[in-house]
């Protein structure tokens, strides 16, 4: 049962042998089952998390998909309303309450971010607030 | 479910074959119960005996074995088993270091074994009064073993009591298989000439 070829170790081998089966007759008879118990819940604990969509999680994209809607809903009202005064400045300021809406359920990481845009935004609506001003003024 | 392994009992170099052994651990890492339960019948008393031969202390070589099983089945199940091909391999390494770990932190050394040892283990008498020869020679055998190197002992334990081919002893210690069986030869040489130097004082002690 040996790879070596030779005799001259026959004797020794086979005694090796019947050490390691007086080895493995030193485990009890139960070891297998021992083993299978203590082991299969790392089985199935162990296997690859994937990815899950717990409820405060859910909660929160819902609620944040329900102020987009929302916030969609009272622009598009108000470009059906007729001529605003500086529409662009409305839908900017909605677009704001929006976003700092969802700032307030994502509280990390958002809040940068909607810093910079609202900079942005106010830039934006600045110039046409004050254009609309000048029109009213010459009328 | 694939369909089941034979169980080899655990005839050294005698390994399941490589396709359905795959489809096996395939199903297990999957979670599926009966093939997690076929590798478990199919290895744990071959780790058992790898671990009992260190420590000589069955509840604890049976918590080595748990421990081992708990390792790998939670790598099975996160994909961390990698070496394709190389199960035994793999499982008998995890065992191996396990198995050292756990001597580390017994801090049981082995004992130098000299012939008078090996000569007080052929004259031990089991605890019913009655000792057979064969159980004589192979505590003798255990007493030659603790003389041997870690390195040489080694093979002779992952060959002989894990059942590995040489060609997996030589994947799982890293080594060209020339130095292993040359390690091997050195340690059952090592063996003979412990065995025979005793056998051959009792024949002395007996002719006086």
């Amino acid at each position: 049962m040996n790879a070596h070829h030779d005799h001259e170790f026959d004797r020794i081998n086979a005694a090796l042998d019947r050490l390691a089966e007086s080895e493995r007759a030193a485990a009890p008879a139960s070891l297998e089952s021992n083993v299978y118990r203590a082991s299969r819940a790392a089985l199935r604990s162990g296997g690859a998390p994937r990815p899950r969509i717990g409820w405060g999680l859910g909660l929160r994209l819902a609620a944040a998909a329900a102020l987009l809607a929302g916030t969609i809903g009272v622009i598009s009202t108000l470009n059906r309303a007729g001529p605003q005064p500086a529409p662009a400045a409305n839908v900017t300021a909605a677009a704001f309450e929006t976003w700092l809406a969802l700032d307030d359920l994502f509280d990390d990481g958002f809040g940068t971010r909607l810093g910079v845009v609202s900079t942005d935004a106010d830039r934006l609506s600045q110039p046409d607030t004050e254009e609309w001003d000048d029109m009213e003024g010459s009328l | 479910m694939p369909p089941a392994l034979e169980r080899t009992d655990p005839a050294p170099g005698v390994a399941p074959d490589d396709g359905r052994l795959a489809d096996v651990l395939a199903a297990a890492s999957r979670g599926e119960a009966d093939a997690w339960r076929e590798i478990v019948d199919l290895y744990a008393r071959r780790v058992f005996a790898l671990v009992h031969s260190k420590c000589r202390r069955p509840d604890l070589a049976e918590e080595v074995t748990q421990s081992v099983f708990v390792t790998v089945a939670g790598k099975l199940s996160r994909g961390g088993y990698t070496e394709r091909g190389r199960f035994e391999s793999w499982l008998f390494r995890v065992a191996m270091n396990r198995a050292r770990d756990e001597m580390r932190r017994l801090a049981r050394q082995a004992t130098p074994t000299d012939p008078a040892t090996v000569a007080a283990a052929l004259d031990r008498v089991s605890e019913n009064g009655v000792r057979t020869r064969d159980e004589a020679s192979l505590d003798a055998l255990r007493e030659a073993m603790s003389g041997l190197s870690e390195p040489d002992r080694e093979v002779i334990e992952l060959r002989h009591h894990g059942g590995l081919s040489f060609k997996q002893i030589a994947d799982l210690l890293g080594e060209p298989m020339g130095t292993l069986l040359a390690r091997h030869h050195r340690a059952l040489r090592k063996l003979r000439s412990m065995i025979e130097g005793v056998a051959r004082a009792e024949d002395e002690e007996k002719s006086r």
